[in-house]
């Protein structure tokens, strides 16, 4: 027989008593080498004789963003995943789920904001039973930002947007892995930033409605894809609002530059200021 | 590589940061509040490592108002010489780095207090951190004067602002400037307008007379001529 006593009162569970480690959140033991040097260590000798990156850290090139507008919160990402210049994948989800109304978005090296995201969902989920309420996104970010403050200068790399909707309407926070938390309203993230916050920046107003957003959006990413070569894949979408989370169709960057008949709706088209010939 | 500076007025302490939020290249947000108010009569403006500041921040205000509770009052003195024994000892543990200006009102009276991450604590009554002290010292040293009245301070940040925008790298001209007096807090956005560039040479006196004997030269140039092959 199973004890499933503790579902009828998560107030009165003591930590020990929820399964497994899951109860310690973000209490995480420490390795038992130097995370800096280890990784030093593991750098390869190139072709050149110089000494390159850490090989471990994949998926340094990206290009996520965000915004907040009238109607919610907006986040776009692109799908490539790379190691130096080995293209590792084509078809990375970027975007993760940490509630049923918030997402974050990685970059940086991809184990970091896997792991770090997916303990920060733990974190949320064990919250939301604990206070009996939706976590909001200001605290979701903050429990990550004190995470990620805690290991800082273990060499973890992460550059995140946590983004959703609460009680207080769309909120969108970046953090990195620095331990640094900023609210703001349009954020981009990646090696291919600057392509994206140029785009974003002539594109941007508050009052965009929900298909302009998710144009601008695309459009955004789309032109990062063209210029940066550690961008590319497909473009994925997701809208937040009161209704909760909307993903929207994936795009590939490929068919949004050469135009596709498989090419959902006619985002190839007007996504391109100027279509190829 | 951030801007934070302040100085002490009659019955006031004013302290004025830049309002960006920069990461590397990149200017992450343009309204970026860099002076936290840690108690009712203190503001604490900090410049230093990304996540460094915001911890500080919260653990200032708790702290200063569990002090203030267990002891009944709690001087900007007192404030400062306690936020200077935490930097010591955290110095050579996990240090914050984050160097701080400290401004706040017992009664009547304003303090400023110019701290850095070392543990290095001085009351002054002006002070800067960061590269902007390079540039601003000197200005204070001119134009600071005793008593300076509360109209005489966004003016002097203006004055500071528009030598930053100027002559730093960085072209600030965004700053969200805080007073502090016996009324509380009132917050001020100072944009510097204008273009600061006191070498520029002075304008030709008579530009039609120039652009006249530019038309000349161009007559006399050759017309450049691709010759097909």
């Amino acid at each position: 027989m199973i004890d499933l006593s503790i579902l009828s009162g998560p107030r009165n569970v003591k930590p020990s008593q929820l399964p497994g480690s899951i109860s310690r959140g973000a209490v995480f033991p420490l390795p038992g080498c130097k995370p800096v040097e280890f990784l030093e260590k593991q750098a390869y000798t190139s072709f050149d004789g110089k000494k390159a990156a850490a090989p471990l850290q994949h998926l340094h090139g990206t290009t996520t963003l965000g915004f907040v507008y009238q109607g919610g919160v907006l986040i776009a990402v692109d799908s490539r995943s790379t190691r130096g210049a080995f293209v590792g994948s084509q078809e990375v989800k970027k975007i993760i789920n940490i509630s049923p109304s918030i997402v974050g978005t990685m970059a940086g090296g991809a184990a970091d904001c896997q792991f770090w995201e997916s303990n920060l969902a733990v974190q949320c989920r064990l919250m939301q039973l604990r206070e009996r309420e939706e976590v909001s996104v200001a605290a979701a970010s903050k429990l990550l930002a004190n995470t990620l403050y805690k290991y800082r200068s273990m060499g973890l790399s992460v550059g995140t947007m946590i983004a959703g909707w609460d009680k207080l309407g769309p909120a969108l926070f970046y953090v990195d892995n620095e331990g640094r938390r900023l609210k703001g309203n349009v954020f981009s993230v990646g090696s291919g930033s600057t392509y994206a916050y140029g785009i974003l920046d002539r594109g941007y107003r508050y009052d965009l409605t929900k298909e302009e957003a998710i144009e601008l959006g695309r459009r955004a990413i789309y032109h990062a894809t063209h210029r940066d070569a550690g961008s590319g894949g497909i473009v994925n979408c997701v809208t937040i609002d009161e209704a909760g989370a909307e993903w929207h169709d994936p795009v590939d960057c490929y068919d949004l530059h050469y135009g596709s008949p498989e090419a959902p709706v006619d985002a190839g088209q007007s996504v391109l200021a100027n279509p190829a010939e | 590589m951030d801007s934070v500076f302040g100085f002490q007025g009659e019955g006031y302490v004013c302290l004025a940061g830049d309002a960006r939020a920069i990461n590397s290249i990149f200017v992450l947000k343009q309204h970026h509040d860099k002076i936290v108010q840690v108690s009712d009569r203190m503001l604490l403006a900090m410049v230093g490592e990304a996540g460094d500041t915001e911890q500080l921040s919260e653990f200032v205000k708790v702290n200063l108002r569990l002090l203030e509770l267990r002891l009944g009052h709690l001087s900007t003195h007192m404030a400062a010489n306690w936020l200077r024994t935490k930097m010591a000892e955290s110095l050579r543990k996990s240090p914050y780095q984050v160097n701080c200006l400290l401004a706040g009102m017992d009664a009547e009276t304003p303090a400023l207090y110019h701290l850095d991450f070392y543990g290095t604590l001085a009351k002054l009554s002006f002070g800067a951190h960061g590269y902007c002290g390079h540039f601003l010292l000197s200005l204070f040293d001119k134009h600071w004067h005793e008593g300076m009245t509360k109209e005489e301070a966004l003016p002097l940040v203006e004055l500071l602002g528009g030598e930053l925008k100027g002559r730093f790298l960085l072209h600030q001209d965004t700053f969200i400037v805080k007073i502090i007096s016996t009324e509380g807090v009132e917050t001020h956005e100072v944009n510097i307008k204008g273009h600061q560039d006191v070498g520029r040479p002075p304008v030709a006196e008579e530009p039609v007379a120039e652009a006249e004997a530019e038309t000349e030269m161009s007559a006399q140039r050759p017309a450049l001529t691709i010759q097909a092959e």
